[in-house]
C-alpha cells in the first residue's frame, strides 16, 4: 500500500515472450532467468476449441484452459521484467494477441529436429514488428546446425540475431536475453 | 461448446463459474490492463469488494505493486477473469495501476535491464 509520507513510486513493468515448439525448453528458459519459481496462470479458452488435440489425438470440445508459465526479474525498485512462455500449440495462437500486445521483444527457441514448429512464431513476430532473437537448441543426437544454416532455413533477415541456446544452462539463457535487449537498444537508438 | 445443453448439464463447473463472477463478460472493458500491468492498493481505497474473488485479489495486492499475471497465479483465478475483476477494482478506486507505455521505454531503462541480466 502507498505510504502517505512518500510519493507513490511508479513501477515500470516490461514483458518479454519466450516462444517455440512443444518441449523445446521455454519454461526452462523462463526459470533460468526468473528470480522466483516460475508461476503458472490459466488462460481460459472462451472461444470454441476446434480441431484435434495433438497430445491425446482426440477431438476436443471442452478443453478450456491453457497454462502459461512466467517468471520475473526485478531490475530495481522502479523496473521489473516479466518473461512469459507462449503456449506453442497452433490452436492457441488466437490468444497470442493478448500475450504479445505490449511486449518489448521475444525469444524464439528452435528445436533443430522440428524446425517447422517455430514457423508460426517467427511469422507472427515479423508481422507484428516485435524484435526477436532465435535461440537454437542443439539436441544431442541430432544433426548439428550452424547458426547460418538456421538463418537460411528460417529465411531470417540479417538483422535477426541467431545464437545457440541450451535452456538448461543459465548462462546460455542469459546470453540470449542479452542479445535481445541489445537488439532492442539498437532499434531504439537508431530510430 | 456452442451447445447450451452441454453447459446446463454442469459438466464443466470450473469453466462456467469464472465467467459467472464477471457477470458473463469474457473481455475486460479496459484495454489498458495487460497481464504484465502493475497494480497496487489505492491509498484511499473506496468501496470494499463484495465478491470473494475480488477480496482474494485485494489480499494478493497487500505486499505492494504486483502484476496482473502474478495476481492470477496467486489467486488461482484464470487470467481473463483476473483481468476483468481488476478492471472493476480500478474503476471503483480500490486499486491503482502503474501505466507503462511499451513504445516509450527509455534508453536508460534498457541499459539497466542489460546490466541486471549481465549480473545473472
Amino acid at each position: 500500500m502507498s505510504n502517505p509520507s512518500e510519493p507513490s513510486r511508479h513501477v515500470t513493468a516490461v514483458k518479454f515472450v519466450v516462444a517455440g515448439g512443444f518441449g523445446v525448453g521455454k519454461t526452462t528458459f523462463v526459470g533460468a532467468i526468473s528470480e522466483i519459481e516460475p508461476l503458472r496462470t490459466e488462460a481460459a479458452m472462451t472461444d470454441v476449441a476446434t480441431g484435434v488435440d495433438d497430445a491425446s489425438a482426440v477431438a476436443t470440445k471442452t478443453s478450456t484452459t491453457v497454462a502459461m508459465d512466467f517468471g520475473r526479474l526485478t531490475v530495481d525498485r522502479r523496473l521489473v521484467m516479466y518473461l512469459f512462455g507462449a503456449p506453442g500449440q497452433e490452436r492457441f495462437t488466437f490468444m497470442w494477441d493478448d500475450l504479445v500486445t505490449g511486449a518489448l521483444g521475444a525469444v524464439v527457441l528452435v528445436d533443430t529436429r522440428r524446425f517447422d514448429e517455430c514457423f508460426n512464431a517467427v511469422d507472427y513476430f515479423e508481422r507484428r514488428r516485435i524484435p526477436f532473437v532465435i535461440g537454437v537448441n542443439q539436441f544431442a543426437g541430432g544433426r548439428h546446425y550452424r547458426t547460418a544454416d538456421v538463418r537460411d532455413a528460417l529465411g531470417l533477415a540479417e538483422t535477426v540475431p541467431v545464437l545457440d541456446c541450451d535452456a538448461r544452462l543459465r548462462s546460455s539463457c542469459r546470453d540470449v536475453l542479452l542479445e535481445l535487449l541489445q537488439l532492442i537498444l539498437r532499434i531504439k537508438t537508431a530510430g | 461448446m456452442d451447445d447450451p445443453a452441454v453447459w446446463s448439464q454442469g459438466s464443466e463447473p470450473d469453466v462456467v463459474r469464472p465467467f459467472v463472477m464477471t457477470g458473463g463478460r469474457t473481455r475486460s472493458s479496459r484495454a489498458d490492463v495487460r497481464m504484465e500491468t502493475m497494480v497496487e492498493l489505492a491509498y484511499e481505497a473506496g468501496t470494499r469488494p463484495s465478491l470473494p474473488e475480488q477480496a482474494a485479489i485485494v489480499e494478493a495486492c497487500q505486499g505492494g505493486p504486483i502484476s496482473v499475471a502474478e495476481v492470477s497465479a496467486h489467486t488461482a483465478l484464470p487470467l481473463g477473469v483476473t483481468t476483468i475483476l481488476i478492471g472493476d477494482l480500478l474503476d471503483t478506486g480500490v486499486l491503482e495501476m502503474h501505466l507503462t507505455d511499451p513504445t516509450d521505454i527509455e534508453v536508460s531503462a534498457l541499459t539497466r535491464m542489460i546490466e541486471r541480466v549481465k549480473s545473472l
